[in-house]
């Protein structure tokens, strides 16, 4: 018995040693482990044994079962590592085929440089607001030291739909706007993004563009805040090397009013043609509050000061992506827009 | 203003290069748009004597002449190095200072002993032109003589124009470019109004530079005026007896002043005073026209000179126009007036339209014997109207609408008739009317110097700003000291040539001019911190460009604005509200005449834009306004409120290897629509039928948004929501969106299938949700079950969902449309759907009971309220 017991092991090694398929191990497992198999047959001779004897052959019978189980389960296992190998070098594809594409559209560039903006001016403590885009002439002129006649008017080219009201031709209107709805709250802090529309057109000049208005009046601001503000977003905006520069100019709701120039954001200063050799480029127009539109906005010039800025967002989205037309602005020719697809605000 | 470097210097000393001259003003604010050189390419055209000159054989236009071009002088020195003279010969036997050149030219004004400027082969003309040897019907020709325009701008002779002859005492062989001052630079000045009145003239920029350099303004050298000429206290006063001035109008002429000159010579002006005005851009016209205008670039003040013998009544009359009074101005153009208008008459009739343009009929001619010169102040407003009302704008009416020195007008009367007779134009008669109010006193204003520090960010003493303030001609009459330095003001006159300065504020500005704006050290602002967060509509924007531009749409940027036709293209019926519009009054072109009240036109003028470029597969977006007037014309301002666009054609996704290529259709839009109402949170909006003109009367839906307060509690999903059996209650209009209606389509030369949407984003934002609110998720199992029918078309999803809803009740948590099929074993009219239906409680495990009791809930209402044929 002990013999024919080792017999079945040996047979079992064997064939599954042999066997190739998950059918022929289960042929071996129903040959000598079944109702019918080997084992069975050889346990049914345990009633000739001798009573002492049963114990012992019994449990090398148990033994002997657990063996076949264990060698079957190994074998199957490595079947299928098996099935599962050749079934992983069979599915491999070719990983350079083109991906299935998925939409990608973009931002506007004019949105891009806004929101950049918009994130430099909030972090400086800056509130955001808009107004209305068609404005009366007071809130667009009068209320700016622009009376009618005066020949600054020249300056802004303007539509005009009736006498009184106008496309604006600015965000300006916008600092009266805010400072009368916080007046005499200080400090105030805000910008004031929007399209504002002039009679001009080309290369340079649209007839619609955007403006971004900046505005703070507290005590005691002054000229040197205001080109320590400016130098933060233009570091901010064009990188930390660059310089900004005022020079004296006009606008009847500044004074002093300025135009701010940073340096070359090309040959850094040096002179190209970008810059016409200057190292500079302009960038915006700025100065502290005229006392006029301190006093229209409702503060008292006497105790309140103020600086505003006016920057063309066109102009800084040339500079800063190289557009060398304005108009490509506004084709929205879909080989322009995709360029700056994933750019996100 | 074009300001010649040279002519500046005779002004004012300094020690600058051109370049750095432009640059150090342009820091001041007078700002250099360009420096250019004169000369534009003059290289080697030297002055020649005419020894002689014949007519060319068998031709009746051209000339040969034998010119003297020098032979140790000028560029001929070096004849055989340089090659400039090239060709050059001596003739035998001939001066060793002579050399002869054989030249052929076109022009007949040239005469024997003439000095005029040749250019031998090889000299440059301007434009990069070399000279060249040259033949005419055999006879070799060494060169070219020069017109002006030739040496000037290297075109060809002007209409008319003769040789440029030089002065007979110009040296044979000098430098041409020399003789006519062109080794100059101009400056062109582009200056902001506030400085015209002070630097649209050669003196006044001059001070400019007096102050900047720290000389001052005293240092200008203003060129003298006889004492005898033009004054009005003198002895004689020939002029009082021959005229006579009459002011009517003293607020918008308070002065006038009125020289005259006799024994007029009108010819050309000498060559030094042409080449000045031509520097300066102004064409040379003749002696006396020239003067004013020199002295105008002078000294700013705008002259007139009329011919005295048309003067009727030699009288001077400035007056209002009469209503319907005609003039023909000096341009040449007839001119209805009105009582708005200032003119200066004569006794009979208007002679020029005051401060604007002369009158022809006293145009000075060369028949002219006497002339009288008007020199006048007109304040800006008046001048102002007029230039605008009659579109009329002169170098004149710029200069006096901008705001002149009130004072400066007699002296510049003055200076103009001497030169005009130092010129050999006629004899100054003696005298002057100065008619008018008397001069105007010196404004003043106070500074108070530790309000200056503190507007301008500086540390500046009394006496810096003082100095400051001196250097630019402006008079410190008190100086105060308070107790402290702090309380120090200083009390200041303004002389009457800066009428751009005021009040306190512009000397602030004058000091922080002449300190440097450089020099103001960089601070930020010191007040209490403020914490800035965008406003909700500003985040919830940008969440929609972003959702959009994920999605695939590219954000547009279009104009305000469109052409009167384009509701006609787009098929807006006449009583559309849309044609209540916003005219512009002076649009630059049509396309700009009225503010749009739909953002259509933008849009699909953009589609058009790539369509028309072989680019057929695009999205677009854009956010942005409509104006919607209260009133047409608009007595007060418009509503301005916000749009979602959408505009899409061609393919979602092309053709690849992967999979066939997706047309856009209406549910790719009614999907972006889906997506940016989910994103933003919007609860119970839903889209139903609807009809818009532009676009297919049956595929176009109208948004839905409900009343707010009312929103529905249930989900969100797309065509999962309901609010009751009627869609109108509680329910409002919020847009459109569809395929474009196939002529429309046909107009914008667009393809078949373009879709679009319109959206009220003021009303969708205001749905927004601005805070997530977790809810917690969902731990007892749910089951699904599938359900199919057939049913006629004519019952919509919406109606189908909500019969499914209302029987499913709360049990019912999600349903999905997962199949849907036409033709075949349906019946035509109708439609087989699949749904797949989820069941689940929050509190429980439904049992398989609870789950059948709803599904054949849901099962009979489809049945009952649609006819609903089941079929699983
Ligand atoms: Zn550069």
């Amino acid at each position: 018995m002990e013999e024919r017991l080792a017999a079945l092991l040996a047979t079992a090694r064997q064939r599954l040693a042999a066997a190739r398929s998950e059918d022929e191990v289960r042929q071996v497992q129903v040959d000598l482990l079944g109702r019918k198999g080997e084992l069975t047959a050889i346990l049914r001779g345990m009633g000739a044994l001798a009573e002492s004897e049963r114990p012992r052959l019994g449990k090398l019978a148990n033994e002997t079962r657990e063996a076949v189980e264990a060698l079957v389960a190994g074998k199957q296992a490595e079947l299928a590592r098996g099935a599962l190998d050749r079934r992983l070098v069979e599915e491999a594809i070719d990983v350079t085929l083109p991906g299935k594409p998925l939409p990608s559209g973009s931002l506007h560039p004019i949105t891009l440089v806004l929101e950049e903006l918009k994130d430099v001016f909030l972090g400086m403590g800056y509130d955001i607001a808009e107004g209305p885009e068609v404005e009366t002439d007071w809130y667009n002129f009068e209320a700016l030291n622009i009376p009618k006649d005066h020949p600054a008017r020249e300056m802004q080219d303007t539509f005009f739909i009736t006498d009184e009201i106008l496309l604006r031709t600015h965000t300006s209107p916008m600092q009266i706007r805010y400072m009368q709805r916080v007046a005499p709250e200080v400090p105030l802090r805000a910008v004031f993004p929007g399209h504002v529309y002039r009679r001009d057109e080309d290369a340079t000049h649209s007839p619609m563009f955007t403006q971004l208005e900046i505005l703070a009046v507290d005590r005691n601001i002054s000229m040197g805040d205001l080109k320590g503000t400016l130098l933060t977003f233009a570091r901010q905006l064009f990188g930390p090397d660059r310089q900004i520069r005022l020079r004296p100019s006009y606008f009847p709701f500044t004074e002093p009013s300025a135009e701010v120039d940073v340096s070359c954001i090309f040959c850094n200063g040096a002179g190209c043609r970008a810059c016409k050799g200057t190292g500079w480029l302009e960038i915006l127009g700025a100065g502290m509050v005229h006392p006029r539109v301190l006093a229209t906005g409702g503060y008292d010039p006497e105790k309140y000061s103020g600086f505003a800025a006016g920057l063309g967002l066109e102009r800084i989205t040339m500079l800063k992506y190289g557009f060398s037309d304005m108009r490509d602005l506004f084709t929205n020719d879909l080989r322009v827009l995709s360029q700056f697809k994933g750019v996100r605000a | 203003m074009r300001v010649s470097y040279h002519w500046l210097k005779e002004f004012v000393d300094f020690d600058l290069t051109p370049q750095d001259l432009a640059q150090r003003l342009t820091l001041r604010g007078v700002s250099v748009e360009t420096v250019e050189q004169v000369n534009r390419g003059l290289e080697g055209v030297v002055a020649g004597r005419v020894e002689s000159i014949e007519r060319l054989p068998e031709s009746d236009h051209l000339w040969v002449a034998q010119v003297n071009v020098g032979g140790n002088t000028g560029v001929g020195a070096d004849a055989g190095e340089s090659g400039a003279g090239r060709g050059a010969k001596s003739r035998g036997g001939g001066n060793l200072k002579d050399r002869f050149l054989q030249i052929v030219t076109g022009a007949d004004n040239v005469r024997a002993g003439d000095i005029v400027p040749v250019a031998p082969p090889g000299s440059k003309l301007p434009g990069e032109r070399v000279m060249e040897r040259a033949e005419f019907r055999g006879v070799v020709s060494e060169g070219m003589l020069c017109a002006l325009t030739e040496i000037m701008e290297g075109k060809g002779h002007a209409e008319g124009e003769g040789i440029l002859i030089l002065p007979p005492d110009t040296p044979v062989g000098a430098d041409v470019a020399d003789v006519l001052g062109l080794n100059d630079w101009v400056l062109e000045l582009e200056l902001t109004p506030n400085y015209a009145s002070h630097c649209l003239s050669m003196i006044g920029v001059a001070r400019e530079v007096a102050a900047m350099v720290g000389l001052g303004a005293d240092a200008v050298r203003i060129p003298g005026v006889p004492d005898a000429i033009g004054n009005p206290n003198a002895g004689k006063q020939e002029v009082r007896s021959l005229a006579k001035v009459d002011v009517d109008d003293l607020d918008r002429c308070p002065r006038y002043a009125a020289l005259m000159l006799s024994d007029v010579k009108v010819g050309p002006s000498p060559l030094w005073l042409q080449m000045r005005l031509l520097v300066a851009g102004i064409r040379p016209h003749s002696n006396v026209v020239d003067v004013t205008n020199l002295i105008m670039l002078e000294c700013g003040q705008p002259l007139h000179a009329f011919d005295y013998d048309t003067l009727a009544g030699y009288r001077v009359i400035v007056r209002k126009a009469r209503e319907g009074e005609r003039l023909v101005t000096l341009d040449g153009k007839e001119r209805e007036l009105d009582p708005e208008v200032l003119v200066i008459a004569d006794q009979e009739k208007a002679v020029g339209l005051a401060g604007v343009m002369g009158g022809q009929n006293t145009e000075v001619s060369d028949a002219t014997k006497t002339i009288l010169l008007e020199s006048a102040h007109f304040t800006p407003v008046g001048i102002r109207r007029t230039a605008v009302k009659l579109g009329l704008f002169s170098d004149a009416s710029s200069r006096f609408s901008k705001g002149l020195d009130p004072n400066g007008n007699l002296w510049a009367a003055r200076r103009a008739i001497a030169l005009m007779a130092q010129i050999g134009a006629g004899t100054a008669v003696p005298g002057a009317i100065d008619a008018g109010v008397a001069a105007y006193p010196p404004k003043r204003a106070r500074l108070r110097i530790r309000r200056m520090n503190t507007l301008l960010g500086t540390r500046i003493s009394r006496d810096q700003a003082a100095g400051y303030l001196e250097r630019l001609g402006l008079r410190v009459v008190e100086a105060a000291g308070g107790a402290t330095r702090d309380d120090n003001v200083l009390e200041v006159e303004i002389p009457s040539r800066r009428p751009d300065l005021d009040g306190e504020i512009d000397l602030v500005e004058e000091v922080a001019r002449e300190h440097g704006y450089n020099r103001i050290a960089v601070t930020l602002p010191s007040g209490k911190l403020t914490a800035a967060r965008r406003s909700p509509n500003d985040r919830l924007t940008r969440t929609v460009r972003g959702l959009l531009a994920g999605a695939g749409y590219h954000e547009a940027l279009t104009y305000s604005w469109h052409h009167p036709d384009i509701l006609d293209k787009l098929g807006f019926p006449a009583d559309a509200t849309e044609r209540r519009q916003i005219a512009v009054k002076n649009p630059m072109t049509e396309d700009g005449r009225l503010l749009r009240t739909t953002i259509l036109p933008g849009l699909l003028g953009g589609l058009a834009y790539n369509a028309a470029r072989k680019v057929s597969d695009v999205r677009l977006f854009e956010v942005t306004r409509v104006f919607v007037p209260k009133q047409v014309p608009p007595t007060e301002l418009p509503r301005e409120p916000m749009r979602l666009g959408l505009a899409s054609m061609g393919q979602m996704r092309p053709k690849t290897w992967a999979g066939p290529a997706e047309e856009t259709d209406f549910y790719a839009l009614s999907g972006a629509v889906g997506l940016v109402l989910d994103g933003l949170g919007v609860k119970g909006w839903r889209l139903e039928a609807g009809r818009h003109p532009s676009l297919h009367p049956g595929r176009t839906a109208r948004l839905l948004l409900p009343v707010i307060g009312a929103a529905g509690p249930t989900g969100t999903t797309a065509g999962a929501t309901g609010t009751g059996a009627d869609g109108m209650v509680g329910m409002v209009d919020a847009g459109y969106l569809g395929e474009l209606h196939p002529l429309v389509a046909e107009r914008y030369d667009l393809p078949a299938r373009v879709y679009v949407a319109e959206l009220d984003f003021t009303a969708i934002l205001e749905r927004a949700r601005l805070d997530v609110r977790f809810e917690p998720v969902p731990r007892h199992p749910a089951v699904a079950r599938d359900l199919a029918f057939v049913v006629d078309k004519a019952v919509t999803q919406d109606r189908l969902v909500d019969s499914m809803r209302r029987a499913g009740g709360e049990l019912l948590a999600e349903l999905r449309l997962f199949d849907l099929y036409e033709g075949g074993a349906v019946r035509a009219g109708s439609h087989s759907l699949a749904y797949t239906l989820v069941y689940r409680a929050p509190d429980r495990t439904l049992t398989d009971a609870e789950v059948a009791e709803a599904h054949d809930r849901v099962r009979a209402a489809l049945a009952k309220e649609c006819g609903a044929e089941l079929r699983s």
